[in-house]
């Protein structure tokens, strides 16, 4: 298979995937809604009773309460879940920075969790807006993210700063809490400079003596004919 | 002081039946329709609602298509687009604002907010009858 069609295959293949996850998450929100209506209907019945009519009363509040809670919570997953499967719609268009990436970052939460490792993020207000691929991005930073959950010890830290430089914005990512480290770079990370040469982003890395790193990435906009070269 | 009628059009039965029912405990007068076929033939044969809460994904005919519609009809009918779509869901990210939308609200509703835009969006239908337009 010629390397073109591969590559147009692969991008296709994302974008199918992004559909599918994108009409499952709408499809979960469907559910919810219907869910935050029906126990809105109880907690409206309720109300409309007449005091000391219904035992319990105060129990059920705390219920359709708790339910409101998850309610909210999974709502919020979906939305995530729904922005992140629509950046693979097309592959270049003009981002947001701080929403993709907090797509990102929130879909890892549960990872950063597990391991006991905290996940801080923070936006500077004025970022740039930029055109480039915002899947591409968010793999790229998959891509520093991931190895570093699963070589840093427990209590770790990891923190996401973006800031803006121009019209380029610089996103800082610090590794707190050395990293076992392998020999070699993980799969993820030997990936990392080919992707960021895609996006045209600049990379450099520092480890401090306690081992501690830190992975910069600028990243600015991508000239539109990147698509039809690629 | 007659009740505000809301026109709720949305394919999911057993949510439009639900929130028709709380919206009417809040005292509106809700009608609600499970296809945009039903919601048009509903406003032509002149059963005009001051406000229709339209879901924006609709198989056939979908929400679009049907503000499109019901604002070529009657201008003065506000319309309030209900999405499942992602981030923030300004009107313009749906696309409906430059149709007529009134605003744009994210599914699961909260209905406090639903009914506070249900009734901003009444202000500005009277004020537009008040002003002679559409009627």
């Amino acid at each position: 298979m010629k390397p073109q069609t591969m590559d147009r295959l692969r991008k296709m293949q994302l974008a199918f995937v992004g559909k599918l996850m994108a009409g499952l998450s709408h499809e979960f929100k469907n559910h919810l809604a219907i869910i935050k209506e029906l126990n809105g209907l109880i907690e409206d019945l309720l109300l409309l009773e007449e005091p000391g009519q219904t035992t319990n009363s105060e129990r059920y509040k705390k219920i359709i309460s708790g339910i409101n809670e998850r309610i909210a919570q999974a709502a919020e997953m979906c939305r995530f879940l729904s922005g992140f499967s629509h950046r693979m719609d097309q592959p270049l268009s003009s981002l947001s920075i701080t929403d993709v990436l907090q797509e990102k970052i929130y879909l890892l939460r549960r990872f950063a969790r597990q391991k006991q490792v905290d996940l801080i993020s923070s936006f500077e207000e004025d970022l740039p807006v930029i055109y480039n691929d915002p899947s591409l991005l968010q793999f790229a930073i998959f891509c520093i993210i991931w190895p570093a959950l699963e070589l840093m010890p427990e209590g770790g830290r990891i923190m996401i700063t973006v800031a803006r430089k121009g019209d380029s914005a610089e996103i800082i990512v610090n590794l707190v809490g050395a990293l076992k480290r392998p020999e070699d770079d993980t799969p993820w990370e030997d990936m990392l400079p080919e992707v960021l040469q895609i996006l045209g982003a600049g990379l450099s890395r520092s480890i401090d003596q306690e081992g501690n790193e830190e992975v910069v990435v600028k990243i600015s906009s991508i000239d539109s004919s990147y698509s039809d070269d690629n | 002081m007659s009740k505000v009628k809301v026109l709720l059009v949305d394919d999911e039965v057993e949510f439009a039946t639900t929130l028709a029912e709380r919206l009417n405990i809040r005292g509106f007068e809700t009608t609600a329709c499970f296809c945009t076929e039903d919601a048009l033939a509903l406003i032509h044969a002149k059963d005009i609602p001051d406000v229709v809460l339209l879901d924006l994904k609709m198989p056939r005919m979908d929400g679009m298509e049907t503000l499109k519609e019901i604002k070529k009809y009657n201008p003065t009918i506000e319309v309030i687009m209900l999405t499942g779509h992602g981030a923030g869901v300004p009107l313009s990210a749906v696309g409906s604002e430059k149709h007529g939308a009134f605003d744009c609200v994210m599914k699961p509703a909260d209905i406090n907010e639903l009914t506070s835009k249900i009734n901003q969006a009444m202000v500005k239908r009277q004020n537009a009858i008040n002003k002679g337009e559409g009627e």
